[in-house]
């Protein structure tokens, strides 16, 4: 697994989260902020990945998920904002696309 | 929301739709109970549950059809998609399942089964007055 643990509860906590999933990544960018590259993952995983990572986090942490799939590009940010979260951008980026969420 | 599904077929459609469903629901907060009944209590069993690879369809659809395995196959060879009963494992890590094994099928088969001979992710072998009792526990059900 590609993750970078850092030493606080919350990352290894994030860590257990994902452990099923041998090769996503998930990456700690600053304080309070991530990165989860679910490209190449077929649903429900994206959505799946990002839930499961959200519960971990503290409120009003930033993550960032990436997804290739324009199923995901919808369900993501509707699931997250099923659940309370609120969706602060979902933007293409060439092939992918990058949705920013903040926990609440 | 309280989900129950019922179960009653063995192809990899159903079982990988059987998962994803579970794993959406649980990942969204909900509970999941599981029954499977007729051949679906079959593909429960250690034996048999890594041998399923009939996807049903008609015929003129092979292509697309064949198109699904092979990218099924490859996605879980390459760890990015996950066999049916490893994803209802995965959801049973994130939320409340449970799986129902009904045992009618094996009595009319004559065949005598214990817990021990099922996936670990089998929570009880069970009959009918099971499935009702769920269907007054469930908010919603839904047929496989």
């Amino acid at each position: 697994m590609n993750v970078k643990l850092c030493k606080n509860s919350t990352d290894l906590r994030l860590y257990k989260a994902l452990r099923w999933y041998n090769a996503v990544k998930f990456m700690k960018v600053s304080n309070d902020r991530y990165i989860l590259d679910a490209r190449g993952y077929a649903c429900p995983y994206p959505q799946v990945f990002t839930l499961k990572v959200i519960k971990e986090l503290k409120e009003n942490s930033i993550i960032e998920v990436l997804v290739d799939n324009p199923a995901s590009c919808d369900n993501v940010p509707a699931a997250v904002r099923k659940l309370g979260h609120e969706v602060l951008e979902v933007n293409q980026e060439g092939n992918y696309w990058r949705i920013v969420v903040r926990k609440r | 929301m309280k989900l129950l599904i019922l179960i009653t077929g063995s192809t990899l459609d159903r079982l990988l739709t059987l998962g994803t469903i579970t794993l959406g629901a649980v990942s969204m907060g909900h509970e999941v109970a599981i029954y499977a009944t007729q051949s679906a209590s079959f593909v429960f069993l250690k034996d048999y549950a890594d041998k399923i690879g009939n996807y049903a369809g008609n015929s003129s659809l092979g292509m697309l059809i064949n198109g699904v395995i092979n990218g099924y196959n490859n996605a879980v060879i390459n760890g990015k998609f996950f066999k049916w009963h490893e994803m209802i494992r995965q959801a049973r890590e994130i939320g409340n399942v449970k799986v129902y094994v009904c045992t009618q099928p094996f009595e009319l088969a004559g065949i005598k089964v214990n817990l021990g001979g099922f996936l670990d992710i089998v929570d009880e072998l069970v009959m009918i007055g099971k499935y009702i009792e769920l269907l007054e526990w469930c908010d919603k059900s839904v047929s496989l």
